[in-house]
């Protein structure tokens, strides 16, 4: 079996699920695909996040996103965080779960930040034997997404594409591609985003992430408070020609808009890839 | 070359202590785009600003009392005190009340711990554990002759705590547009409650008798050893009917979530 048949097929377009629509939500019951719900926010024991999340989810397919896996740190994993995250999956059945090629605290402190790691076969290692373990642990494959980042370590000796694409291979997880951290980073760090798509397996995508972002003087910083931009809604038809239909969601942490500004940016989401989709069928069809 | 754990180690104290000299520069590229004390100071600034804003979020009326550059210093101050070790920001405050307490500087002014001790409440009330309420209608069919042996628990959100200074007021006014009243202090202090009621946070005060039956009923106390205690506060003749105008209110306030009696 290759991989390719092993993901889920597309959920279609999606939003983060943000506490200022969870009224609208269930109000309007907007005409979304499916939402992407920050897992350690309902982490709780009860009130309005789980409130909310319960009769959400009745009405939309959900997947779960985490940001305090903290897959790369050198601390052992945290055993109470994967105890809540799996009873969260209990609870509400995501489609999948997801969190970041990251680490976010050593020493048992978190700086609730996405830090990067270095791309060496030492972290290699380390990464793919805690993706496992966390795989066995939750009893489904994850979602690694690539973040953002503001700095290269001088010890890294591959591209942070190889990396992935070696973790992913390697731990057998599955990838989160986010759009715009790409593109961030490429900018960041002068590669071409091209070349970062090329090297992504493409039968382990199962998710992309588009958002905004800002600038601060010559770097770019992922901030999820903007609309997409141009140049990433030409990287985004990129990586649906190279990895197909697949599951998207628009990420909006700040200045978060009403609901019908969000469902235009997704329209236009759906209608690149009909395009992408129509051409490449074209294409097909002509080859045959 | 540093193992991962020191690079990590590095580069947290770096975050931590930017300009404490740790040696972690060499670690990182410079290029012509950005030096590494560039590309460090974006992880080092926004770790401070993150939480920052986390700790605005749950301290808004701490916040307007002290204004923006006094509370940035204070939440600086925190953040280097007790830096999160939970996966989720929502526990970064807890400590917040403590610490303005045993702080030298913070401590001069008394009046910042109560009222973070109180704003803590409210986001701790905010995510307790959901539970069933005691109705009225539940209370009226209890066997009558049960009732000096009732016992009750607290819904899982309620919270009490004693305070001095006209908190609650201040934290009334924090997120409005008039001006927040003088903070004040009382002799005596007064006990509050805090809860959750469905999805609405509540608070209010409690008189001493009320106080004390409250604190008992939550140790265990049954309704009869409740009665008793209040004849310290009330005439005899007048206990049932205070003990139970109390009961009624608690109930009625969604603060009574299981009322048991021997089978
Ligand atoms: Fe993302």
């Amino acid at each position: 079996m290759s991989a390719t048949s092993r993901l889920r097929p597309s959920l279609g377009y999606g939003l983060g699920l943000r506490t200022a629509h969870y009224q609208a939500l269930l109000d309007e019951r907007p005409k979304l695909d499916w939402l992407e719900v920050l897992s350690e926010n309902y982490m709780v024991e009860g009130g309005k996040p789980l409130y909310f999340l319960d009769r959400i989810r009745a009405h939309y397919p959900l997947v779960m996103h985490g940001v305090s896996l903290s897959i790369g740190s050198s601390d052992p994993l945290n055993q109470d965080y994967l105890r809540q995250l799996k009873q969260l999956a209990a609870r509400i059945e995501p489609r999948w779960i997801s969190d970041h090629l990251c680490w976010t605290g050593v020493q048992h402190k978190n700086m609730h930040d996405l830090f990067p790691l270095p791309y060496t076969e030492e972290a290699l290692r380390h990464v793919v034997a805690r993706i496992r373990a966390v795989q066995d642990f939750l009893g489904q494959r994850i979602l690694i997404e690539n973040v953002s980042s503001y700095l290269t370590y001088t010890a890294s000796d591959m591209s942070e594409w190889e990396f992935l694409r070696a973790v992913s291979e390697q731990a057998d997880c599955l990838l989160l591609v986010d759009i715009n951290n790409i593109y961030v980073s490429a900018c960041n760090h002068n590669f071409d985003p091209l070349t970062y798509l090329d090297a992504l397996p493409a039968g382990r995508v199962q998710q992309l992430h588009l958002a905004g972002h800002s600038m601060n003087g010559a770097m770019i910083i992922d901030t999820h408070d903007a609309p997409v931009i141009d140049p990433v809604w030409e990287l985004y038809a990129e990586a649906l020609r190279r990895f197909g239909q697949v599951s998207t969601l628009i990420e909006r942490d700040d200045n978060i808009p009403e609901l019908p500004e969000l469902m235009d940016e997704l329209a236009h989401a759906r209608a690149i890839a009909e395009s992408v989709h129509a051409a490449s069928s074209a294409a097909t069809r002509r080859l045959a | 070359m540093h193992k991962l754990p020191t690079l990590q180690q590095l580069f947290q104290n770096h975050v931590l202590r930017p300009h404490s000299g740790h040696v972690i520069e060499g670690a990182v590229v410079s290029d012509a785009k950005a030096t590494a004390q560039t590309r460090l100071d974006i992880y080092a600034n926004a770790y401070r600003m993150r939480l920052g804003e986390a700790l605005e979020q749950d301290f808004t009326a701490l916040h307007t009392l002290l204004g923006d550059e006094q509370f940035e210093a204070l939440c600086l101050s925190y953040i280097d005190t007790h830096p999160s070790r939970h996966y989720s920001l929502r526990h970064l405050g807890r400590h917040m009340s403590t610490f303005l307490r045993e702080h030298d500087f913070y401590a001069r002014q008394p009046v910042l711990a109560e009222l973070a001790a109180f704003e803590w409440m409210m986001v701790e009330a905010f995510d307790a554990a959901d539970s069933d309420v005691v109705t009225l209608h539940d209370l009226a069919r209890l066997p009558a002759e049960q009732w000096g042996q009732l016992r009750f628990s607290a819904h899982p959100s309620v919270q009490r705590l004693e305070l001095f200074w006209n908190v609650p007021a201040l934290w009334n006014t924090a997120d409005q547009q008039h001006d927040m009243p003088q903070p004040q202090r009382d002799a005596n202090a007064l006990t509050w409650l805090v809860w959750r009621r469905e999805l609405k946070t509540w608070y209010r005060s409690l008189g001493a008798e009320e106080a004390w039956a409250w604190h008992a009923a939550c140790a265990g106390h049954d309704f009869g050893e409740i009665c008793s205690g209040l004849c310290r506060w009330v005439d005899e003749e007048r206990v049932p009917a205070t003990a139970a105008g109390m009961l009624q209110r608690w109930i009625n306030d969604g603060l009574v979530s299981a009322i048991r009696y021997p089978a």
